[in-house]
């Protein structure tokens, strides 16, 4: 329903004012990140336009995924943040040690449900709009371009893998989907 | 069938982005491929009802109502309306219809965290009532233990170790053992 202003038709004025709030409230774009992000991963955002007027207009104001993905990929990077700890404090093998048992308790709570699927299913249009767009105008250029580059190859495959996998899980748990595990 | 509404939610939405990207410059076509998605989606909600509860079934019903009045307000914003003022009400009736939906289910979510909260509020309250009850029950039945005291009771004290020694070594000495005769070949 929010992402009707990418249509290139001429929306009277209220309704752009209007879109404009519910697309924030809709990408989970709470953070600026447009002023965070460009002096954080070297982007030169002087050199960077829109696909269209109306993608302008809908907060998709350049091509790159990283400033597209916004605070979403703040939430990302704090979830893969979780499995490097996780990782981290197996291979030091200080699992049972007081404070590592308190930050594994804090950190590692339901990772796989509401964490990456959760993410995943949630913000499944704005990644592929983010991928999309970034596709459009992909190039190995310049240095600053790999990580966006690597999130691109990244997100893409994870775009393509979530619903085979959902189908691969529907296949084969189909007769115990209503146990209380899922 | 209602077991594939996670795989559709993920196709609708693929859907719409190729929709939106791809023929961003054909906007009526691409109009014409989200209301037949949003058909699709309606049709098989209506067919299949995945959903158990007869509260998110209404729920979807309504979200799927509204997504069908903003693409037809859609086709209203295409060059088909020229006026600028039936444009302009055209625009607030898609915001209402918008701002209605949006109102209604954080509304209902508000309605639920309270009624969450109030139940959690409820059940401490209760809880609170039943340690009070246990509380006077122990203080009761500590304050009788105090008035009838416990009769002592007289503990024999185990014999030490020597005095049993002793004891044994009397036995042996008025006791002595007897030979046993040895068995004879006769």
């Amino acid at each position: 329903m929010v992402y009707h202003p990418l249509l290139d038709i001429n929306f009277p004025g209220n309704v752009i004012t209007v879109n404009k709030h519910l697309l924030e409230i809709a990408t989970y774009d709470v953070f600026p990140t447009d002023d965070m992000f460009p002096p954080v991963f070297n982007l030169d955002t002087d050199s960077m336009e829109p696909l269209s007027e109306s993608y302008n207009e809908a907060n998709f104001e350049t091509q790159n995924i990283i400033l597209n993905l916004g605070s979403l990929l703040m939430v990302f990077l704090f979830i893969v943040l979780k499995f490097i700890i996780i990782g981290l404090t197996n291979i030091a093998q200080c699992k049972d040690k007081k404070y590592v048992k308190k930050l594994r308790a804090f950190t590692t709570g339901d990772l796989m449900w509401s964490g990456f699927l959760s993410f995943y299913f949630g913000s499944y249009s704005e990644l592929c709009f983010s991928v999309l767009l970034h596709a459009d105008d992909f190039s190995w250029g310049e240095s600053s371009q790999a990580f966006p580059n690597i999130l691109l190859f990244y997100f893409s495959v994870a775009l393509v893998a979530l619903p085979v996998w959902t189908i691969y899980f529907l296949y084969t748990r189909y007769e115990n989907l209503e146990e209380d595990y899922y | 069938m209602a077991v594939f509404r996670p795989l559709l939610f993920l196709t609708r939405r693929i859907i719409i982005c190729l929709a939106l990207y791809a023929f961003r410059e054909y906007s009526v076509f691409a109009i014409h491929i989200l209301v037949l998605n949003q058909l699709g989606n309606i049709i098989y909600n209506m067919s299949v009802l995945p959903f158990a509860k007869e509260e998110d079934r209404k729920n979807e019903n309504l979200d799927d109502i509204t997504i069908i009045l903003v693409i037809y307000h859609l086709y209203c914003f295409t060059d088909q309306v020229p006026d600028v003022y039936t444009r302009s009400f055209l625009g607030w009736s898609l915001i209402f219809f918008m701002i209605t939906n949006i109102i209604y289910r954080v509304t209902q979510a508000i309605i639920v965290i309270i009624k969450e909260i109030i139940l959690k509020i409820k059940a401490c309250i209760r809880y609170s009532k039943q340690n009070n009850k246990l509380k006077s029950k122990l203080a009761g039945m500590i304050k009788k233990a105090k008035e009838e005291p416990v009769a002592e009771e007289v503990v024999e004290e185990p014999p030490k170790l020597a005095t049993i020694v002793e004891e044994m070594s009397e036995e042996s000495e008025q006791e002595p053992e007897v030979p046993q005769p040895k068995p004879t070949l006769s």
